[in-house]
């Protein structure tokens, strides 16, 4: 049977609203549509793999797989010219991926910085459809990460009232259909797989998604390799183009990068896919153009290569716009684009407003020092984890010679990362910004680096290059070796695989910190959010749709507790009328009446109380409502209390009552109620009696009133 | 060739081969990332004490104590202690408060890093209430901060008895939160032999095949035991309270026991606050059976998530209402002693 392609375009016609109807019950959640307790596994909704799986779906019974799949792909790449150009090159490339597999699992380079925040934008692209980060920042298991304070420096307040990243959008469009089959594919792994291969779910989306980025790696290696034969003479194109690529990408800065979710790989890549277009004899200018129209997305300082490469462009061929005027609408597209966005999300046409503080304006002395630093720091300067670059400047000569553009394009990409890397400080302090920043200018350099190499391989000078190459490899040996703090602060060496090694139950995700947003954390249930966030329709959508009301988290708090602690009186009516059980206690042994006592919300008591919650259910460690209700001061819901049958005298195990704690915090009307009560004033088993208190706070009124209700038992 | 040369070559070629050998089987173990700790402690993301033996410049080994602070170190004085170096012998118009607990007791690091007992002797001193024994006249009140980040009952019990010599009048006991937490081997278990010490191991442990080794040896000596148990039981935890509370008491010694406040969502059946409120409800018992005050910090700031820096430890502002709270607790104790001075006659005991 064929599928033609009306037919899936029906087929997927007749998908969209019914998913978007499941979907949009689940728009706003993020943890999707699991209840705790049941056997369903937890699962968020992937919206993005849900449409590409209806899409497949037919795709796979037509008759465009696998074959047609194969040469379509393989026509995709001839049209990108990427099929190998020599036998060489796949080999060489494997070998920068084993290497960066072997550096990078060691661990401390695979995590923290700005990958759990490019993380969240595509998290909240793949599971929201939205840009508003709010419930990435806030909601419990990305806590664990980020407290919704440290969203700060991350989060803007946007147009609507949400909250939108800081950071540059491109990185995570890019990843985002990533992340979105990856996990598709993650979720198709049987569960006794993952059992025999102790690889949690989330683990396994972690490493699928750093392969991810060692391919954008790999691509950039490759098309360095073609610049580099491209750009460089025959001889040394063909003896060092090999052996330079191999150096520059094989040792810092650009290695550890190879698997962060940092902008820099991405943005090395685009570069340098801008030079070897603009090398070919008939260069693409849509392609050219799209190249350069993406760099202000991966990083608005970006914006730099972008004029560099727009004026190469120009200066090459200065009247290559009168010629295709129609092409100018894509970096005019993308920039419109771009200040859209802005406005969209930010309500600033300028992109640049959601920076709370811009660059900031530094001495003269403090910049030479951060230049001197991004060269020559111990830790971080490039000369000293990568002098080879050295060799690269000696190359630069001849290029200059024979391909100015490309010399030019080079240098100018160099400085200007330089300049706008030394005007600010690196997130992890030091001394200086990290060599990291230079990093997308670095493959660009490598046919001058070549170039430099053959020049310099003669004689006595070839000790040069032995020694400053040697000295880069040991260098990165170090880094193999023990990368601690050499590049971040993070955690000390992890292996990728060492999860597995370790014996880790499946269910206790090892994922570094970084990625902690896609771990299957235990999840709170889309009614207990939907009441968190007080939603009220939310809420009886959830309960027409048959969730369970008493769904209890981790720390068993039910919906019911939620709402009982957040004064909502709409969705605790509608959970008591949907059946809640006000009998339910969390782990604490705490109820709803107790927290609706504790927060002072008179309304809720009355409809627990009159929904028959028990009024003398006590927590574990002996906590009644009524003296939350007493301590708080809160005498409405202490009459209503002890109108429904509280007990007056119950105490802690210390022989504390709710009379004590009245009297503790001074809430002289909340005391007469009790003592009309009939609490006894003098109750004591280990702890103070309410006496105690009033008298070493020297409340004079307070001991006269307790001692007249005293003498009065006494009487009676 | 003559037989010498050949033979040579031969061992050369033979010494090769093991080298390579060695460097390949060196080099498969790290990319697999293969490393092995005589703790198994990797499980639940390391072992804090290794870290405060070994790693924390703050502390230094103590057979006893596991880790103890470095006199004049970080937030501690020349004795010890966070707070002024106390005089010796007690001068008699003292009135001396220690503070015995872990990381949210010791507060945070820096002169002015927030902890609860300076907040606590600040607003004691500012109240000036405390009196000399059988006298109406002001004491010189000060509290003592004896915590120590990472401490568990265990070692709090021990750290008390070394609070002695300094006379306390009143010890104030928060625990409860590293004692619940999964390890290899209990406090009570915890032996530097333990740990890698000798040369030849700590040069084997310099490379995996090492730690291949260390793995075999340890395997065939039968030392590690994989189950993990808390750094202090429940039944232990209650008795090392009621130790500190009795012989507190021999010294009329008064102990006031607080519950050790956390908040936040589980995660992981090991975490250790799936146990830690079994240690509050003991604490409880034990303040109860012993007849000393309890203050319930933990039920007191349960889920005021704004006082919290993170999942157990207060803020400035958490400390500071902390601090209040225990004052008011303080002071009605010191009433009951009759060592809080009233204003007016009339509200004598």
């Amino acid at each position: 049977m064929t599928t033609s392609g009306r037919e899936m375009a029906a087929r997927l016609q007749g998908h969209g609203p019914a998913l978007y109807r499941r979907m949009s019950k689940y728009r706003h959640s993020y943890l999707g549509p699991t209840v705790v307790g049941t056997t369903r596994p937890w699962r968020r909704p992937n919206q993005l793999t849900l449409a590409a799986a209806a899409a497949a779906q037919g795709g796979l019974s037509g008759r465009f797989f696998p074959l047609e799949w194969a040469a379509l792909m393989t026509r995709f790449l001839q049209k990108l010219r990427l099929a190998p150009a020599t036998a060489s090159e796949p080999v060489l490339v494997g070998l920068l991926v084993l290497l960066a597999l072997l550096v990078v699992s060691r661990g401390p380079t695979s995590m923290s910085g700005g990958a759990p925040h490019y993380l969240a934008i595509s998290h909240s692209l793949v599971y929201d459809l939205d840009l508003d980060l709010t419930n990435q920042y806030s909601e419990s298991d990305s806590t664990y990460v980020f407290r919704p304070e440290s969203g700060g420096t991350h989060l803007v307040a946007g147009r609507d009232g949400g909250l939108y990243p800081v950071r540059d959008l491109g990185l995570p469009l890019l990843l985002t259909p990533g992340l979105a089959v990856l996990d598709f594919i993650v979720w198709t792994i049987p569960e006794p797989a993952l059992r025999a291969a102790r690889w949690s779910r989330a683990n396994a989306l972690r490493d699928l998604l750093s392969m991810l980025m060692l391919l954008l790696y790999g691509l950039t290696a490759t098309l360095a390799l073609r610049t580099t034969q491209r750009l460089a003479s025959d001889e040394s194109g063909a003896r060092f183009g090999w052996w330079a690529t191999l150096v520059a990408f094989a040792t810092p800065p650009l290695l550890p990068l190879s698997i962060l979710m940092f902008p820099e790989v991405p943005v090395a890549l685009l570069a340098v896919a801008f030079q070897l277009e603009s090398l070919r004899s008939r260069p693409r200018l849509w392609l050219q153009l799209s190249l350069i129209a993406a760099f202000p997305w991966m990083g608005l300082r970006y914006t730099l290569i972008a004029a560099v490469a727009l004026a190469w462009l120009v200066l090459r061929n200065p009247r290559v716009f009168s010629k295709s005027k129609s092409e100018l609408a894509i970096p005019l597209g993308s920039a419109a684009l771009l200040l859209f966005s802005s406005w969209w999300m930010y309500g600033s046409w300028l992109p640049w407003a959601r920076y709370a503080d811009p660059v900031e304006t530094r001495t003269f002395w403090l910049l030479m020092f951060h230049a001197l630093g991004l060269l020559a720091d111990p830790f971080f300067g490039l000369l000293m984890v990568a002098p080879f670059w050295l060799i690269a400047f000696a190359g630069v000569q001849e290029t200059w010679g024979r391909r100015r553009g490309a010399a030019v394009f080079g240098l100018a990409t160099f400085a200007l990362l330089f300049a706008s890397a030394a005007l600010r400080q690196g997130w992890w302090g030091g001394y200086s910004p990290s060599a990291r920043l230079l990093a997308p200018a670095l493959p660009v350099l490598v046919p001058m680096l070549a170039v430099g190499l053959a020049r310099l391989w003669h004689g006595w000078k070839r000790l040069l290059i032995v020694g400053t190459v040697g000295w880069a490899t040991v260098l990165s040996g170090v880094l193999v070796y023990e990368p601690i703090n050499l590049w971040s602060d993070a955690e000390r060496g992890r292996s990728l695989l060492s999860p597995a090694f370790a014996g880790y139950p499946l269910a206790q995700s090892d994922a570094p910190r970084a990625w902690v947003l896609v771990r299957p954390p235990p999840v709170d249930p889309p009614l207990g959010l939907a009441v968190h966030r007080g939603n009220l329709k939310a809420v009886l959508r959830a309960l027409t749709d048959g969730d369970d009301v008493d769904a209890a988290t981790s720390t068993g708090e039910t919906p019911l507790m939620a709402a009982a602690s957040d004064a909502r009186g709409g969705i605790l009516r509608a959970l008591l009328d949907g059946g809640a059980d006000p009998a339910l206690a969390d782990l604490d042994g705490w109820t709803a009446l107790m927290l609706a006592a504790r927060n002072g919300n008179t309304d809720a008591v009355k409809q627990l109380l009159d929904a028959g919650a028990d009024a003398r259910a006590a927590s574990l460690l002996g906590w009644t409502a009524l003296m939350w209700a007493a301590q708080g001061g809160h005498r409405g819901i202490v009459d209503a209390l002890l109108s429904a049958g509280a007990a007056v005298d119950q105490a802690r195990a210390d022989g504390t009552t709710a009379l004590a704690l009245a009297v503790q915090r001074a809430h002289e009307g909340v005391v007469a109620s009790l003592l009309a009560a009939g609490a006894d004033p003098r109750y004591r088993s280990t702890g103070p009696a309410p006496l105690d208190w009033a008298s070493a706070a020297d409340n004079r009124r307070l001991v006269r009133t307790l001692r007249a209700a005293a003498r009065d038992e006494g009487a009676a | 060739m003559s037989r010498g040369r050949a033979l040579a070559g031969n061992l050369a070629l033979a010494a090769a081969t093991l080298v390579v050998t060695i460097m390949v089987a060196e080099l498969a173990l790290r990319v697999v990332g293969y490393a092995y700790s005589p703790l198994h402690i990797e499980i639940i993301g390391g072992d804090a004490r290794v870290q405060h033996v070994f790693e924390d410049g703050h502390f230094e080994y103590d057979a006893e104590l596991i880790w103890r602070p470095r006199a004049g170190r970080s937030v501690f004085n020349l004795q010890g202690f966070r707070g002024a170096d106390l005089e010796q012998p007690k001068p008699t118009n003292a009135y001396r408060i220690f503070t015995v607990g872990d990381s949210n007791t010791l507060g945070w690091a820096g002169d002015r890093g927030p902890n609860w007992p300076q907040y606590l002797g600040e607003l004691l001193a500012d109240a000036g209430g405390v009196t000399i024994q059988d006298s109406d006249q002001p004491a010189a009140v000060t509290v003592t901060n004896a915590g120590v980040w990472g401490y568990t009952a265990f070692q709090g019990y021990r750290r008390f008895q070394q609070t002695l010599q300094y006379e306390p009048d009143m010890v104030l006991v928060s625990f409860g939160a590293n004692d619940a937490h999964r390890v290899a081997y209990a406090d009570s278990e915890f032996e530097l032999s333990r740990l890698r010490s000798s040369r030849l191991d700590q040069m084997l442990s310099r490379v995996r095949l090492g730690h291949v080794l260390l793995a075999l040896l340890d395997r065939s000596s039968a030392t590690v035991e994989a189950d993990l148990r808390p750094r202090v039981g429940l039944d232990s935890y209650r008795d090392l309270l009621t130790a500190m509370v009795r012989e507190a008491r021999e010294r009329d010694i008064r102990v006031v026991l607080l519950t050790r406040p956390y908040i936040g969502a589980i995660r992981g059946p090991m975490l250790w606050k799936n146990f830690a409120r079994d240690y509050a409800v003991a604490t409880a018992e034990v303040a109860a059976a012993e007849s000393v005050p309890l203050i319930d910090i933990y039920s007191v700031f349960r889920e005021q998530e704004e006082l919290f820096e993170d999942e157990s430890h207060f803020t400035e502002e958490g400390h500071r209402r902390a601090a209040r709270a225990v004052y008011e607790a303080v002071r009605t104790e010191l009433w009951r002693a009759g060592r809080w001075r009233a204003r007016t006659t009339e509200l004598d005991p």
